[in-house]
């Protein structure tokens, strides 16, 4: 073996791996984070009855659904400059995953709403409540219970996608992966940690979507 | 306390109220039948505005019902509205059920609500079910908690859209012991329901609807003992 391969893992590259799960962390809770509050406004507009409102959400959860998370980063990191917006990469990739995931989010969101029927629309009108009292008081609540589920599987899936903002070197899990893989060609060991600190991430979030819906579970 | 004035109701090509016009006075008890499909039910959701009317006027205690949304949230927190199927919240409790409207459309407050919505419970004789989910109650006890829900706001009027239709036969004295009650106390009520006894002891007015139109109206003994209408008196020979 050449002398310039490194043939273990040393404590500088364990740091990097925490600095990678660190990076990745950021990436994840700021963009999926503001991908929610999007998410929500979007799929209250497209529950709506007014058609201004439902049918644009409709239209931007369409596009972005059905174009790839790769392309919209592209866009997103390449096209812009070329409009003379430079973006940095940090904020390239929480601007896409922000985007990406309001769109799918949004859909669930008007499932959970719609699931609700319209008897207690009813009665919470007919108690005075406004749209917004009913939407917070009545009707979320109980949509929660069913957004919860496939919220939760579709945040752990862009938690493992966000593993695409690597091709635009911005030092997340997976590019660490990458650069200590070139550096020691120990592909096995490296990627094998890289997904168990995937896993790390994504696990107690599975757990916490079982215990909040247990919690909100509503007999009968 | 009501007043209907002509009011034209469809549902697309569906003439569901046909030039409808109804006074209720304040402690009333109107009690309305017909067979399904008259337009009792959409009468009654017309006057706190469930249902959009297409012509005609609602007042409901001086106050004109129209687009305007203030109008309406403002009537609506004083008519108290129970339901066929309930539509109690489930995901709050029995208590909760019937204080978050007091507190969040009243903004009156909470400690005082408490203590008025655990009156109203015991009234209706639930007072050791308020910590228990809707689903854990029965039928009986459901509908209960409904009116009790809708009395914590302190209703000028209520209305009660076949509310033992839903129920177990055994279930349905508990409800209408409950509603009479309610009567005596001097509540201005309209009720629909198929209930002909309910509406011979409590009723001050019997109404009987058929295709969208009141077709006869008069104290119970008028409208069931000597009905003048041919439809009335088909629609009570079916049921009587």
């Amino acid at each position: 073996m050449p002398q310039y391969v490194q043939d273990r893992l040393n404590i500088y590259d364990a740091l990097l791996l925490l600095q990678g799960l660190g990076n990745t962390v950021l990436l994840c809770v700021a963009g999926l984070g503001l991908g929610l509050v999007i998410a929500l406004f979007v799929g209250l507009a497209r529950a709506s009855r007014f058609r201004w409102l439902s049918w644009p959400a409709a239209f931007y959860i369409e596009v972005i659904r059905d174009s790839p998370l790769l392309m919209q980063l592209y866009l997103v990191f390449f096209a812009l400059p070329l409009m003379g917006l430079q973006v940095p990469i940090l904020v390239a990739g929480v601007a896409t995953l922000m985007v990406n995931s309001s769109a799918f989010m949004a859909e669930i969101v008007r499932a959970g709403i719609q699931a609700i029927g319209k008897d207690q629309w009813d009665a919470a009108r007919a108690l005075g409540m406004g749209y917004l009292q009913s939407m917070r008081y009545i009707v979320m609540p109980q949509a929660a219970r069913v957004i919860i589920p496939p919220g939760v599987g579709l945040l752990i899936g862009l938690i493992k996608d966000s593993s695409v903002v690597s091709v635009i070197s911005y030092i997340e899990l997976t590019r660490v992966g990458q650069i200590l893989t070139e550096k020691t060609f120990l592909s096995f060991q490296v990627f094998g940690i890289v997904a168990a600190l995937y896993f790390v991430l994504c696990y107690p979030l599975s757990r916490l979507a079982v215990s909040a819906e247990r919690r909100l579970k509503v007999s009968g | 306390m009501v007043k209907v004035k002509n009011i034209h109701k469809h549902f697309g090509h569906l003439h569901v109220l046909k030039d409808v016009s109804l006074d209720v006075a304040r402690g009333e008890v109107v009690v309305i039948i017909g067979p399904s499909g008259s337009g009792k039910s959409t009468l009654l959701r017309c006057l706190n505005y469930l249902e959009p009317i297409q012509s005609g006027e609602i007042w409901v205690d001086g106050i004109r019902l129209d687009h305007h949304k203030t109008n309406i949230r403002q009537v609506r927190a004083e008519v108290g509205m129970v339901f066929q199927s309930f539509n109690l919240f489930p995901h709050l409790s029995v208590l909760r059920n019937v204080m978050l409207a007091p507190v969040i459309v009243r903004k009156r407050p909470e400690a005082e609500v408490r203590q008025e919505a655990l009156a109203i419970l015991a009234k209706v004789g639930l007072q050791d079910k308020t910590d228990a989910f809707p689903s854990q109650l029965s039928g009986g006890q459901q509908q209960r908690v409904a009116i009790a829900r809708a009395l914590c706001m302190q209703p000028k009027l209520m209305l009660f859209d076949e509310v033992t239709s839903a129920l177990d036969p055994e279930l349905v004295r508990e409800v209408l012991d409950v509603m009479k009650q309610l009567a005596r106390d001097g509540m201005t009520m309209i009720v629909v329901t198929h209930e002909m006894g309910f509406a011979r002891e409590v009723a001050d007015r019997v109404i009987f609807m058929d295709e969208g139109q009141i077709v006869e109206q008069g104290s119970a003994e008028d409208v069931f003992d000597r009905p003048q209408n041919q439809r009335t008196k088909e629609f009570l020979g079916k049921i009587l």
